[in-house]
């Protein structure tokens, strides 16, 4: 495949390029300079063969819609395509000249089954590349398989990968253990979880033992509890018979007492008590009898002892009608002397009503009395009267006060509407309050803002600037452009000093490589491989001219040569045969010395390459610095003019910013007085109005605050005698209100006073009084006679109950006299006291018949009770007698067989208790078997045995706890396994760990493997290819080292991999890692070359494209090199970028020859 | 006749271990060493709750080289707290029970049967008008059809046979009792309980001849739900059958195509799809994990020869996505996109020729077999050294012959 044309459009910088590749050889040297677009071309030839990749970073400028990669390419088969490349989906990018979709596989079946990366690493090449494949050529000293890989190959990847993957292996397996690797360390992990689950794995066995050791524990237990039990029931039995043993000995006394007793008749239960109850009602019943006899007896003689009298209590009721009269009578009696005082008293108090009247002191008031409401109606008109009177004084008194206080109100509200008061001001003292700390404020503003204007003035001056509008219009950057400028331009003169240094070492070092060629050329001639040749060229040359002489046809020409100068030729011949020999074989004595030469040559060379670059680096960036400059200048001409110097610029636009900030306050304070004036206009106007209203004359040079204070002050006088006028005015309108209702009331009692007039007069002559009567006086006559009307009353209730005692008095003397005719003895002769003395003797009478029919009553139950007794008597002789047949004995012995009889049942009595005690102590068992139990048993040895007992059971105590613990420790052991016991976690543990390994292990196998395929596969290639490679390496590696190596050889090193050696013209044999540089890189490009040609024998060629190349050497091996690549471009086209001037002039050479062509990339 | 559910649950495997999961974090066993157990009570739970009247156990309760004793205390008391709820259960040991040391010596509450080892046995259970035939097995290996002496139905009843057996034989199973379906089929059981395949199979409907499954997945073999068969019964059919899932983790196996993707960062999303989808369909249970990275892409060698940081990567996201999901492996099985049919004639190209023909070689076996013996002589005699041995002798030379090949293409540069 060989580009005719290649055209990239809207790629990366570059707007539109085409290079043209002119028909005939295939080296074609693309020469460019920096920024030209040569790194952008390589790029474009890859995106052309492979699609431009989906992030590239070639559309960043022209973005990625116009993008296109056009070129036209012949095929090893004489196809010519015509294809285009856009962006765009992979597979739909490739398009004919027309702009129709081509398939991908057209271009693509070309390329095989290379790839990009396969392109750019085999047929690209850059100087860094070549140095770096040197260089790992000298790392692998010469390895073939390393050699064929990474050279020829350009898999110079692979053997880091092949390292890495190795070191991969190695951290997770090698037959030796290291803590590092994955598999040991799962590998202590799967131990240690082995170790536990095997520790804590319970087994049927264990599980059985332990079990049985429970069960044994238990069974333990059990025994004691057994043992427990049977000592427990011991000692109750012992303590049971402790308890009883006593009891049935008590027992034993009452069966003894019980014998005495046997001679007694057999008697139902209850005969003794019967026999007592019988013997003792007996008793009873004879005592009660006599008793109730007497008690008979004595009722009968008290009955027979009181006497009553029969007449007496006959007249009963008149005697009680008597008693009461009499208490009345007494009762009057007392009152009577009140009542008679109470008449005179009447009498008297008429008296005074009569004078009052004006009636003489026997007139007859009872028959003059008036009506009662005729003394009621003068009684109230009089009360009208005289509150009506009393009222209109009153009034008339409150309206001639009223009538004076609206005369002395009107009169000061005259004299304030002369004085101006009684009209508001129409202005306040707040108006004025802040006028003069504004004024000093204002003040202070015009001259703080003259200070500043002052000082900007002079400082604009000083800068320069006519004035302030000058200043202020001035056009210039701001400081972050300029300190964006001076920031580009010190680093560009950063950039300059670096260079500047880089270039001063370049020369330091150039004129260290000129002392010492110069050190080296000083001694002997060094036998370089020049100067070996130019020796060789003049021994030739010397001898071609002798051997043509010898060999010319024309024998006279050495005939004529006279034999001085013949000696001469043979003499300077055999100089310089010797010379060319001597230095031929001084070469590799001499050595260190050519190489030291080669190396200060090469120095000298590469220092002044390098001082070459720096001055055309220190040249454009001069031009740079230049070009900002008039840059600058262009952009901000009164800048420049002003001030060139970026610095003293920025710190002038500084102070100019504050200048101007400054000016901008200054506007600001012009702007705020001028706003304080108008704000105080308006109130001084007020102040002067107010002045002259209230004529206010302190003087025409007061200043403000004294007027304000005066003006203040009169308006406060004025604000207070405004405020006496209204509250004047208010209270003239209070009065002659209030004045208007006193004269509306005073109005309405002179007319009640004419109705009250016609009816006083009817009134006062129903009392007999004249119509003029005052109502004073009219009220008290009619007040009198209401008093008399009450006491004439009064007398007559009086006389009315006088009367009423004198006829109770009558009465009573005459019932005493109906009674006392009928008595017996002699009554006093005043009745209340006869009355009396017949009340009390009733009294006595009626005492003594009651107490008669009380004992009358008690003397019949004293009879009825000495019947009772009698038959109660008779009965308890018969149940005794009944007694004595059931005992068969006497009356008289009855008493004594009923206490024996009383006895025997107590102490049977008493046995049954002790059996019961005996039972209950004993657990309720038979008195027999308890008896029988403790026969024969002595107490204090029952007592010791069950010391003994409780001994025995307090260890078992002690021993059963012991037991206890122990089931409990077992048990608890038995719960343990309900639990996994962490036996699961160590199980999950180690089949983690085991998850680990296999994982590490796997991983481990597929490195290994895949390792021991690589280097299988690269021994086979090696054995396939080695030979025919080696051999055609050789061949250009010989020519590129100008014959300084006649070629490349294998060998075997000291471990006993093959390698490649270099083969000196002298024979010599260098190794890789003895090779120079420049000899390394060589041999890298000739493996290279030979690898190339390998493939473009087997498979569509592709371009080869190498990129500064040359750089690293000189210019003999320069112009091999590119003779390497110009053989190349006879199998493929080659395209080789540089922008080193001495590239392209060696290239002419090659150019004349028609070995190569030239592109300058510029005119492109 | 009496309406009653049951349940049909086998391969217990109580107390096995969960295999191929390696550690992660700190609180790894506690959640996954007693994922049987919990599964086992889930299945407990579950009866309970379904007001179930009998289970039984078609075999395999223990694993055969299971040693600790505490798991059959564990069982017996979950046994205890079933006849607590009236629940009867009939087991039958399988090849795993036989071989198990402890499995016929435990002391079992009176609510729970276990088949006789000598003869098929079978148990009436009067209260609910059913009949279990079963027979455990003796010795593991098993080989005779036991299913032939199974009694013949008991006339009224719902006849349940409970076999441990390979019906007509299963692939990653011993072939142990061996039995044909038509066989079953036709013996006039109601239900066929099975056990010993631990992939659920309704083998067949009239009767219903069921293999539930084993009731939590132990590895990736064992992927998807996992739990036992609810089957209840009316008037003496059954009415309906459920499988419910009691697993705790949630094996499952899936596949992450990478065709169409372009960069090594796009497959991240790809992955985190698959996972969170598998996530979800383990409704809240643990999951262990095992992706699979397929198809064809540019990426392949880039894939293949940094698998390990792969692994990291998915397994970070899934860390991210839940805690209790475990990345069990990530398998690199991509193939390079479009090769060329073109005969390469660069190095690199003859290389992999070479790579290729080698692989193909019993030189590599060789080599592998070395690697092994390497391997051999480090590796813990219980760390699985066969099964680890098996995948290498299978997997390992292709992957060995990707990686290489992957080396290739990553060398250019």
């Amino acid at each position: 495949m060989r580009f005719e044309s290649f055209t990239f459009e809207k790629y990366g910088r570059v707007d539109s390029c085409t290079l043209s590749f002119p028909p005939g050889p295939g080296l074609a040297v693309i020469y460019g300079p920096n920024e030209a677009g040569k790194s952008t071309s390589l790029a474009a030839i890859a995106d052309f063969l492979f699609g431009i990749p989906h992030n590239s970073p070639r559309g960043q400028v022209f973005g990625y819609d116009q993008m296109r990669l056009t070129a036209v390419v012949a095929l090893a088969d004489g196809t010519r395509l015509s294809l285009r490349r856009r962006k765009g989906r992979a597979g739909r990018t490739l398009t004919n000249e027309s702009g129709q979709g081509v398939d991908e596989g057209l271009l693509a079946r070309h390329l095989g089954s290379t790839g990009r990366e396969r392109f750019c690493s085999l047929f690209g090449l850059d100087h860094n590349s070549l140095r770096t494949g040197g260089e790992r050529l000298m790392a692998a000293d010469g390895d073939i398989g390393r050699l064929i890989v990474e050279a020829g190959g350009g898999l110079r990847a692979l053997v880091d990968v092949q390292e890495k993957m190795a070191q991969d292996a190695d951290a997770l397996f090698a037959t030796t253990r290291a803590g590092h690797r994955r598999f040991y360390r799962a590998l202590d992990a799967y131990q240690v979880a082995d170790h536990a689950a095997t520790e804590g794995l319970l087994t049927l066995d264990a599980y059985e033992e332990t079990k049985r050791r429970c069960d044994e524990a238990q069974g333990m237990v059990d025994e004691i509890r057994s043992k427990q039990k049977e000592i427990a029931e011991w000692i109750l039995r012992l303590q049971r018979l402790v308890r009883v043993i006593p009891t049935i000995r008590e027992l034993d006394g009452v069966d003894k007492e019980l014998a005495a007793f046997l001679d007694l008749p057999p008697l139902r239960d209850g005969f003794a008590d019967a026999a007592k109850e019988a013997l003792q009602a007996l008793k009873l019943a004879e005592a009660a009898l006599s008793e109730a006899k007497e008690r008979h007896a004595a009722l009968s003689a008290k009955i027979d002892a009181l006497m009553q009298s029969e007449a007496i209590l006959a007249a009963e009721a008149s005697i009680r009608d008597i008693e009461e009269k009499a208490v009345h009578v007494r009762k009057a009696r007392g009152d009577r002397a009140n009542r008679q005082i109470e008449l005179a008293e009447i009498n008297a108090k008429l008296d005074v009503v009569r004078g009052a009247l004006g009636l003489p002191p026997d007139a007859d008031l009872e028959a003059m009395f008036p009506p009662p409401d005729t003394i009621a109606r003068v009684q109230k008109l009089a009360a009208q009267g005289i509150e009506r009177r009393a009222k209109m004084i009153a009034d008339e008194k409150q309206l001639a006060k009223e009538d004076g206080t609206l005369a002395g109100l009107a009169e000061r509200q005259s004299e304030r509407r002369r004085a101006g008061t009684s009209e508001p001001l129409g202005a306040t003292i707040a108006e004025f309050a802040n006028l003069a700390e504004l004024s000093r404020t204002i003040a202070g503003s015009e001259r703080r803002a003259e200070r500043i204007g002052q000082e900007i003035a002079k400082r604009v001056c000083q800068l320069g600037f006519e004035n302030s509008d000058c200043f202020a219009a001035w056009s210039c950057p701001n400081g972050a452009t300029i300190q964006s400028e001076l920031d580009r331009r010190t680093r560009l003169d950063d950039e300059i000093a670096k260079i500047a240094e880089r270039s001063a070492a370049e020369s330091a070092k150039r004129d260290m490589a000129a002392g010492a060629i110069e050190h080296l050329l000083q001694a002997r001639e060094i036998p370089t491989d020049a100067s070996i040749a130019r020796a060789r060229g003049d021994r030739e040359e010397t001898w071609r001219a002798i051997r043509d002489r010898y060999l010319s046809e024309r024998g006279e020409d050495v005939a004529r040569r006279p034999i001085g100068d013949r000696k001469a030729d043979v003499d300077r011949h055999r100089q310089q045969t010797e010379a060319a020999d001597s230095l031929a074989d001084r070469k590799s004595l001499d050595a260190k010395r050519v190489a030291a030469l080669d190396l200060a040559h090469r120095q000298k060379a590469e220092a002044l390459i390098a001082i070459e670059s720096l001055e055309k680096q220190r040249k454009a960036l001069d031009e740079r610095r230049r070009k900002d400059v008039r840059a600058w200048e262009e952009a901000w001409p009164e800048a420049a003019n002003r001030q060139s110097d970026l610095r003293r610029l920025k710190g002038l636009v500084e102070e100019r910013g504050t200048i101007l900030e400054r000016f901008a306050a200054l506007r600001a304070l012009g702007e705020e007085v001028d706003q304080l004036h108008a704000e105080m206009a308006p109130r001084r106007w007020a102040l002067e109005q107010a002045e002259a209203q209230l004529a206010v004359e302190i003087g025409g040079a007061a200043s403000i605050s004294e007027r304000v204070s005066a003006a203040s002050k009169a308006i406060k006088i004025h604000d207070d005698a405004y405020a006496d006028f209204r509250h004047d005015e208010k209270a003239i309108r209070d009065v002659t209100l209030q004045r208007q209702s006193t004269k509306a009331s005073l109005d309405a009692l002179q007319s009640a006073g004419a109705d009250w007039r016609t009816e006083w007069a009817p009134a006062v002559s129903a009392l007999g009084l004249a119509e003029s009567i005052e109502p004073e006086r009219a009220n008290e006559i009619a007040t009198q006679w209401a008093t008399a009307g009450g006491l004439l009353h009064g007398l007559k209730l009086t006389r009315e109950r006088l009367r009423r005692m004198d006829d109770d008095e009558k009465e009573l003397h005459e019932k005493i006299e109906t009674v006392a005719c009928a008595l017996d003895f002699v009554l006093p002769e005043d009745g209340v006291a006869a009355g009396g003395m017949l009340a009390e003797r009733l009294d006595g009478e009626l005492k003594i018949a009651s107490e008669r029919q009380v004992l009358a009553v008690q003397l019949k139950e004293a009879m009825a009770e000495q019947d009772r007794k009698q038959q109660s008597r008779e009965a308890a002789l018969a149940k005794t007698a009944g007694l004595c047949g059931e005992a068969r004995c006497e009356p008289a012995d009855l008493e004594a067989l009923a206490l024996r009889c009383r006895q025997c049942s107590a102490a049977k009595v008493r046995r049954l208790a002790l059996a019961d005690t005996v039972r209950r102590s004993g657990d309720s068992l038979p008195v027999g078997i308890l008896r029988e139990q403790s026969a024969g048993r002595d107490l204090d040895n029952i007592k010791a045995d069950l010391f003994q007992a409780e001994q025995d059971a307090t260890r078992l105590i002690s021993e059963m706890e012991t037991a206890l613990s122990e089931v409990q420790d077992r048990t608890r052991a038995m719960e343990k396994f309900s639990a996994t016991g962490g036996i699961n976690e160590a199980v999950a543990a180690r089949e983690s760990a085991t998850a680990e390994m296999h994982d590490a292990l796997e991983r481990y196998v597929e490195i290994s493997l895949a390792k021991d395929l690589l280097l299988a596969a690269m021994d086979k290639i090696r054995a396939e290819q080695q030979d025919p490679l080696i051999l055609r390496a050789s061949a250009l590696f010989s020519a590129s080292t100008k014959a300084a190596f006649g070629g490349i050889e294998t060998d075997i090193d000291d471990h006993g991999n093959p390698v490649v050696v270099g083969r000196r013209a002298s024979g010599e044999r260098v190794s890789v890692a003895r090779m120079s540089d420049g000899a390394r890189d060589q041999l890298f490009l000739a493996f290279r070359i030979a690898s190339i040609e390998q493939y473009c024998a087997a498979a569509e060629p592709l371009p080869f494209i190498a990129d500064d190349l040359l750089v690293h050497f000189d210019d003999d091996r320069g112009a091999a090199a590119l003779g390497l690549l110009a053989e190349l471009g006879k199998t493929t086209q080659v395209m080789l970028f540089t922008h080193h001037r001495h590239v392209r002039k060696d290239t002419e050479a090659f150019v004349a020859r028609n070995a190569a062509n030239v592109i300058d990339l510029a005119s492109a | 006749m009496v309406n009653f559910r049951f349940i049909h649950a086998a391969d217990l495997h109580l107390d096995s271990p969960l295999i191929g999961l390696a550690k992660k974090s700190e609180d790894y066993a506690a959640r996954l060493d007693d994922a049987s157990r919990r599964a086992f009570d889930n299945l407990v739970a579950l009866a309970i709750e379904e007001d179930c009247r009998l289970i039984v156990i078609a075999g395999d309760i223990f694993d055969g080289q299971w040693r600790d004793y505490r798991t059959g205390l564990f069982f017996v008391d979950r046994m205890r707290r079933l006849r607590q709820a009236g629940i009867r259960v009939v087991i039958i040991a399988g090849n795993h029970d036989a071989e198990n040391r402890f499995a016929n010596r435990l002391e079992y509450s009176d609510n729970v049967k276990l088949m006789s080892q000598r003869h098929p046995e079978s148990l009436l259970i009067e209260e609910l008008g059913v009949a279990v035939h079963g027979r455990s097995f003796p010795q593991r290996d098993i080989v005779d059809n036991i299913a032939i002496e199974y009694p013949s139905p008991v006339p009224g009843r719902f006849n349940i046979g409970l076999l441990h057996t390979a019906c007509g034989g299963s692939e990653g199973h011993a072939s142990y009792a061996p039995c044909a379906l038509a066989q079953l089929v036709n013996h006039g059981y109601q239900y066929w309980a099975l056990g010993h395949i631990h992939k659920r199979q309704e083998l067949a409907k009239a009767p219903y001849i069921v293999y539930p499954g084993n009731l939590q997945g132990r590895s990736v073999r064992e992927t998807g739900p996992k739990g036992a068969t609810l089957v209840e019964v009316i008037d003496g059919d059954v009415a309906r059958i459920v499988h419910c899932p009691l697993d705790v983790v949630r094996w499952i196996v899936e596949d992450v195509t990478v065709a169409g993707i372009e960069t090594r960062e796009a497959l991240l999303p790809a992955v985190r799809e698959r996972v969170e989808l598998a996530y979800a369909s383990c409704d809240g249970r643990a999951l262990a994990m095992r992706l699979r990275v397929v198809g064809s892409t540019h990426l392949h060698a880039e894939l293949a020869a940094t698998a390990p940081s792969v692994r990291e990567e998915i397994e970070t996201l899934a860390v991210g996505i839940a805690s209790n999901i475990w990345i069990e492996k990530v398998e690199i099985c991509t193939s390079p996109s479009a090769a060329s049919a073109d005969i390469d004639p660069t190095v690199a190209g003859t290389l992999r020729q070479a790579v290729q023909s080698l692989a193909a070689d019993p030189w590599l076996t060789l080599r592998l077999e070395a690697r092994l013996k390497e391997i051999n002589i480090k590796l813990p005699a219980g760390a699985r050294r066969d099964e680890l041995f098996q995948v290498l002798r299978i997997e390992g030379p292709e992957k060995a012959r990707t990686l290489a090949l992957a080396m290739i293409d990553q060398g250019q540069g």
